[in-house]
């Protein structure tokens, strides 16, 4: 663990990452402290109105303040990757590992779900789901939940095959060891580091589904403070004020970039001999 | 050769079967069926049962399938209940524009970011490695809708350069149809060049400590044979994996891509599909989209068994 965290912590990008995430948390917890104004709050006499030093971040069609706006909206990002990577990551892996320790019918019935599942691009897939559960946040969530949980499936079976067969595993069956006890404590431990990295990396891809799927109007309802919706309706006044279109993408880009950065810098640091971050 | 084909092709039934499924049984999940939709307000269930036998709709559903999918086969997907286009018709005038974007999308992002990728490697731990470390990870980390945003605002609004959207056709001369393509292949692209960059450089970084490299420096060649002609040609076969599932994004981001920049692709076509409940226009987009993707998928695969004789074996 300490050798992982030494590793971890030489890699630039993937430390600011992690600050930038602790900072993200830190401002969804303390949202109605931190934020300057009610991210609801409607003014017309102040629709529009540039980047000051009372509305740092402008204001968007209705007079709101856009930095408060974007201060709730890490609220709904971190929600969105949590309940959905949560979903994805729980349902996959238990699909993954079954699928690879029992073998068989099972195995090729679950290989063949997934291998269907991935068949599809996963915004489109997103996209149906949505339609017919309509739009709203948990119906998101559970769409982007569904989408991803094929990639940890693989990802637990390929982990599972490699160790299934290991010495240890077979001592353990000799000795008489319950099924349920080798999985859940030789098994489940031993395949935990890549599943970490994919929740990480997952997380920066649910959020950027998120975001896409409210800016094409199929996620959460239109006054929601999401970064997506807040994208979606500066496209119709960013002629006028160039603020509302890019301080939400800003947050975006700087959460999916925090994301990824710590993804890959614990791959690396879990596993030294793919050296593919910085 | 042949066989290893063959068995690709084999493979890739019982997932064309299941997308089917899915697709088809994923449509009638959705609230309000086809007659709903067509009548609207003016729904009255005499007329709305009268449709629907028409329709087959009041028949099993696993016998609709069968229907649907025998269609299918026999290259007659439906007709769009919104427009009353066949939906192939529809979706063959659309696929020519999805397809230009995704390729050019493709392409532009190869050309830019294998020599990105080989420099870095080369330069391995210099600070023109961490400048494209840190580019590849902004890359894929931007959403795309907010970099076409950013583009339209800043080259279309202020600058007065570019279409902000539309799509000019080939027939309108090379040059506007570029014009009316290029921000959206750079939205759509940058994603793209930012992972291929980052496998081009670590899977550059692995061929570079091979033993015939050493040997190739040994034996004196120069510095640019060796990473152009001994390097790289290894290296490419690891990235072209990568390449291929960059396929999919492609395919999915451009559903959005259309719509930023009102490109009337096969995207734009689903998306109006599910705002018009048009379903059998949704359902025939959704399993052509997913068939083109396996189709390349397959391609892929026998090039990549092609270029790496030792994969036909596994």
């Amino acid at each position: 663990m300490l050798k992982v965290w030494n590793r971890y912590r030489h890699n630039l990008l993937a430390v600011s990452g992690l600050v930038f995430i602790l900072l993200l948390i830190v401002i969804a917890i303390f949202a109605r402290q931190i934020a300057p104004h009610n991210p609801y709050t409607m003014s017309t006499a102040a629709r529009l109105t540039g980047p000051s030093s009372s509305h740092w971040f402008g204001t968007d069609q209705f007079g709101r303040d856009i930095l408060s706006r974007i201060i709730y909206g890490s609220r709904i990002s971190l929600q969105v990757g949590i309940i959905a990577v949560g979903v994805s990551f729980i349902v996959g892996t238990v699909m993954g590992v079954i699928a690879g320790y029992s073998g068989g019918w099972v195995d090729s019935l679950i290989s063949r779900i997934t291998d269907v599942l991935f068949a599809l691009p996963d915004i489109l897939l997103a996209l149906v789901i949505m339609a017919i559960l309509g739009p709203s946040l948990n119906n998101l969530m559970l769409a982007i939940g569904i989408v991803y949980t094929p990639i940890f499936s693989r990802i637990a079976r390929g982990a599972v095959l490699n160790i299934r067969d290991s010495l240890y595993i077979e001592a353990a069956y000799s000795m008489g060891v319950k099924k349920i006890k080798i999985l859940w404590h030789h098994i489940l431990p031993n395949i935990l580091s890549p599943l970490i990295v994919q929740v990480t990396l997952s997380f920066a891809f649910a959020i950027l589904s998120e975001a896409a799927l409210s800016f094409l109007g199929l996620g959460v309802s239109p006054d929601t403070p999401s970064w997506g919706i807040m994208l979606s309706s500066a496209k119709d006044w960013m002629e006028l004020a160039w603020w509302t279109a890019v301080f939400p993408g800003i947050a975006i880009t700087l959460a999916v970039f925090s994301f990824n950065s710590v993804g890959d810098g614990l791959r690396d640091a879990l596993d030294p001999r793919t050296g593919t971050g910085n | 050769m042949g066989k290893y084909i063959l068995h690709r092709l084999i493979i890739a039934v019982p997932i064309l079967i299941g997308i089917s499924i899915l697709t088809f049984f994923l449509i009638r999940l959705v609230p309000g069926d086809t007659v709903t939709a067509i009548l609207g307000t003016n729904y009255d269930p005499k007329l709305a049962h009268k449709l629907r036998s028409e329709m087959g709709l009041d028949q099993p559903v696993i016998l609709q399938y069968l229907i649907w999918i025998g269609h299918v086969f026999m290259g007659d997907f439906g007709t769009s209940s919104f427009t009353g286009q066949p939906v192939l018709s529809a979706l063959m005038e659309r696929l020519p524009i999805t397809l230009e974007l995704a390729l050019l999308s493709l392409v532009v992002a190869l050309i830019i970011a294998i020599p990105l990728g080989v420099l870095a490697a080369y330069k391995h731990g210099t600070r023109a490695d961490y400048a494209s470390g840190t580019f590849g990870m902004f890359g894929i980390s931007v959403p795309n809708f907010w970099l076409g945003t950013l583009l339209i605002l800043i080259f279309s609004l202020h600058l007065h350069l570019l279409p902000s959207g539309g799509y000019q056709p080939l027939s309108k001369g090379i040059g506007e149809n570029l014009r009316s393509l290029l921000m959206p292949v750079i939205a759509l692209g940058t994603a793209v060049a930012a992972v291929t960059m980052r496998s081009t450089r670590s899977a550059m970084l692995d061929v570079l400590n091979e033993d015939y490299i050493k040997m190739a420096k040994a034996k004196g060649a120069s510095n640019a044979r060796i990473i152009w002609k001994h390097g790289l040609r290894n290296a490419l076969v690891p990235v072209m994996t990568v390449v291929g599932i960059q396929i999919g994004y492609l395919l999915g981001g451009s559903v959005i891509i259309e719509q930023v920049f009102a490109l009337p692709g096969m995207g734009r076509l689903a998306l109006q599909a599910i705002s018009n409940r048009d379903y059998s226009l949704l359902q025939g987009t959704i399993l052509f989209v997913a068939v083109t993707f396996i189709m390349i998928n397959l391609i892929i695969d026998v090039i990549y068994g092609w270029i790496n004789p030792s994969i036909r074996y596994k």
